[in-house]
């Protein structure tokens, strides 16, 4: 366990940046898959909704994606020198997060203004 | 079924918040021996404690809030947008990223807390951002929420 832990900081990094990603670019394999609360019903990858299934929920398919990009970036950063990850990490672990928090006030500003 | 998840969620969301912020305020600005009175109590409680239930408060809120969400998703988006009031959309949108992002951060958080609490970049710097990102989720929520009872 204890190798593995090292790896979170990078994962609180990898899921910001997805998240980011996913929502700006938002087609294709961004989200895992939509789901149609309106009817239950799931598709996979990004869909659009209509009159038949409703509004189309995307986010938990964004959920899911940033997972597994949050885990691979974890697992590149198991590669990197210890003394790297314990410079760099304390960080990346908080301000990854904190950027991409304000790139999600830029990305909605349409909402606002 | 709805209002009562919602009202759960609120609660756990309440709890999250509390604990989240006592273990902000005590990891920036610790109590001193000589520093007296309710705030210097406020401040002297060990925030490695609540380490464990913020984790287990955020999830517990994450699931809930994640559930009524289908609902805000049917009923309380569409006649929003069709009135062109986006503000409140917007507003859940970014308590929606956010808690995202947060719930990205936990493993990091737990690491700095648990296994590096030596750290206090680390340590405090998740704690922070987790505590800011709670603070806007619940506030955003609120706001949300009353929104939609005046319509």
């Amino acid at each position: 366990m204890n190798w593995m832990e090292r790896a979170f900081p990078a994962f609180a990094l990898g899921f910001a940046a997805y998240y980011g990603a996913a929502f700006e670019f938002n087609s294709g394999y961004w989200p895992a898959f939509t789901y149609y609360p309106a009817v239950n019903e799931f598709a996979w990858f990004f869909a659009f909704g209509n009159d038949e299934v409703g509004p189309p929920m995307h986010w938990y398919g964004w959920m899911v994606n940033s997972t597994l990009a949050g885990t691979a970036l974890g697992a590149l950063a198991l590669l990197l020198p210890t003394k790297i990850i314990e410079k760099t990490w304390p960080v990346v672990a908080w301000a990854g997060p904190l950027a991409g928090m304000a790139f999600m006030i830029y990305a909605d500003r349409f909402f606002f203004f | 079924m709805t209002v009562t998840l919602l009202i759960l969620h609120g609660i756990f969301a309440f709890l999250l918040l509390g604990a989240l912020t006592h273990q902000a305020v005590t990891s920036v600005w610790p109590r001193k021996p000589t520093d007296k009175g309710f705030i210097a109590v406020y401040r002297g409680v060990h925030g490695h404690s609540y380490t464990n239930a913020v984790i287990v408060l955020f999830i517990i809120t994450f699931i809930l809030g994640g559930y009524v969400y289908i609902f805000y998703r049917i009923q309380v988006r569409p006649p929003l947008e069709a009135l062109l009031d986006l503000v409140p959309i917007g507003v859940f949108e970014i308590k929606e990223h956010f808690t995202a992002i947060a719930m990205g951060m936990l493993p990091a958080y737990w690491y700095y807390w648990k296994k590096k609490p030596e750290n206090k970049m680390g340590r405090i710097g998740t704690t922070l951002v987790l505590t800011f990102a709670v603070w806007v989720a619940f506030v955003g929520g609120h706001f949300v929420n009353n929104v939609r009872g005046l319509l």
